[in-house]
């Protein structure tokens, strides 16, 4: 039953290195075993390239605000996704998967088919195109 | 006993997920469900291409974007999946290049891609990276859009020589011929302070390239690139085959977007995320 375990997490852990590894070219910064899931405010939404920019304010397990940025896909990417420029605005309530900076620093990327909730509206995006990259 | 086949059905199931995504997103499903998806993904290709209505080869016109097909498997260029024939010189420029993508990937912030101070991808990268492109025929000239950094490129098929030193240019100069069904593209003069992939390929000014584009169907389109440069392979090398797919009216890429990057909006992203997700001050 260990060996069964210890199996499927190798395959599970592989699996989702790999899948993130494709999506991302500087995946090498993020720390792709460890979504996590941030509930904050929007501060500023860059729609910008190469990759567009989301500033939250997330309170901590102490209760104490912290700033995290979050790289997102390129606009073209996002735009053929179904975002828009308008997709987040300031004060807007937030639940956002990253995967979060190995430097440790309170940046994330949710790149590829980024999960999000806005004021409780599930706006998920489907992953890019095959081939597309971004 | 049922549970040991239960088990080992689990495992066969997850090995068989795990070589899918190996094999590439091009093998994922097509986008769908959802109202985005159903939109976003109409139209997507797999790695193998179904065959589409016929069509005239010689007709290269529309939009193309490039089928995803597994080059994270590649051990050196997005361009092949064999090993990159370098001379000691190209090696030791290989090892020079520090890209943020692929098998040698490093943080960007430490890394020297050019594209990290937003210059332009030039032709190589243009034609590797997964975006889509346009070709548009007219009596003496084809002419490639593409939406990468909204640039062109002029391949001329009014039947001039190539020049002997058109040099350095960041999309190379190009003259064309078809060769039954096969439209071959050469390319000189290319600047080699640009790189030849996402991955940091190296090559100098004596590059030569010959693609060959081949129009399957009206759906269908092929292209293989021929690598010649003594100072940087022992060898000239092919590419595997690049496959595209057209995007017809109504499809997400069908219609090109302006993507360019400018030093503004690098700059900004630099400072504000990638450094920061680097651990880097800069």
């Amino acid at each position: 039953m260990k060996k069964l375990i210890s199996s499927l997490v190798a395959i599970s852990v592989a699996m989702f290195s790999i899948q993130a590894f494709a999506h991302h070219g500087t995946g090498v910064a993020y720390d792709n075993t460890k979504p996590t899931v941030l509930k904050g405010t929007v501060t500023e939404f860059g729609w910008k390239n190469p990759h567009a920019q989301l500033f939250l304010d997330v309170k901590d397990a102490n209760g104490n605000i912290t700033k995290w940025a979050v790289e997102m896909n390129s606009p073209g990417v996002m735009t053929r996704q179904g975002w828009t420029k308008k997709e987040f605005k300031p004060g807007d309530e937030v639940q956002i998967t990253v995967y979060p900076s190995k430097a440790g620093t309170l940046v994330g990327s949710c790149i590829g088919q980024c999960k999000a909730i806005i004021n409780g509206k599930d706006v998920t995006a489907q992953p890019p195109a095959p081939g597309e990259q971004f | 006993m049922r549970y040991r086949f239960t088990a080992s059905f689990i495992v066969l199931v997850l090995v068989a997920t795990l070589t899918f995504s190996i094999v590439g997103m091009a093998q994922a499903p097509q986008r769908g469900g959802g109202e985005r998806g159903a939109a976003a993904g109409a139209g997507r290709g797999n790695a193998t291409p179904p065959p589409g209505p016929p069509h005239d080869p010689h007709d290269l016109n529309g939009v193309w974007l490039q089928r995803g097909g597994g080059v994270n498997r590649y051990p050196e260029s997005e361009w092949s999946a064999q090993k990159i024939p370098f001379t000691p010189a190209g090696q030791a420029k290989f090892l020079a290049n520090k890209p943020g993508k692929g098998p040698r990937a490093g943080l960007p912030a430490n890394g020297n891609d050019p594209l990290g101070g937003a210059n332009v991808p030039g032709l190589l990268r243009s034609l590797v990276y997964g975006r889509p492109f346009q070709f548009i025929t007219s009596q003496d000239k084809v002419v490639q859009l593409f939406e990468w950094f909204r640039i062109w490129r002029e391949i001329w098929t009014d039947g001039r020589k190539m020049p002997d030193d058109p040099g350095p240019r960041l999309y190379g100069y190009s003259v064309a011929h078809w060769e039954g069904d096969t439209f071959v593209v050469d390319t000189y003069g290319l600047d080699p302070r640009l790189w030849g992939d996402e991955w940091g390929l190296p090559f100098t000014d004596n590059l030569r390239l010959s693609e060959r584009w081949h129009r399957l169907d009206e759906d269908n389109l092929e292209m293989t690139l021929t690598f010649t440069d003594p100072q940087t392979f022992t060898k000239p090398w092919t590419s595997d085959v690049k496959r595209f797919r057209l995007q017809k009216k109504g499809m997400p890429d069908a219609e090109m977007l302006e993507v360019i990057f400018i030093p503004l909006d690098e700059q900004d992203f630099n400072e504000k995320i990638r450094n920061p997700s680097n651990g880097v001050t800069k």
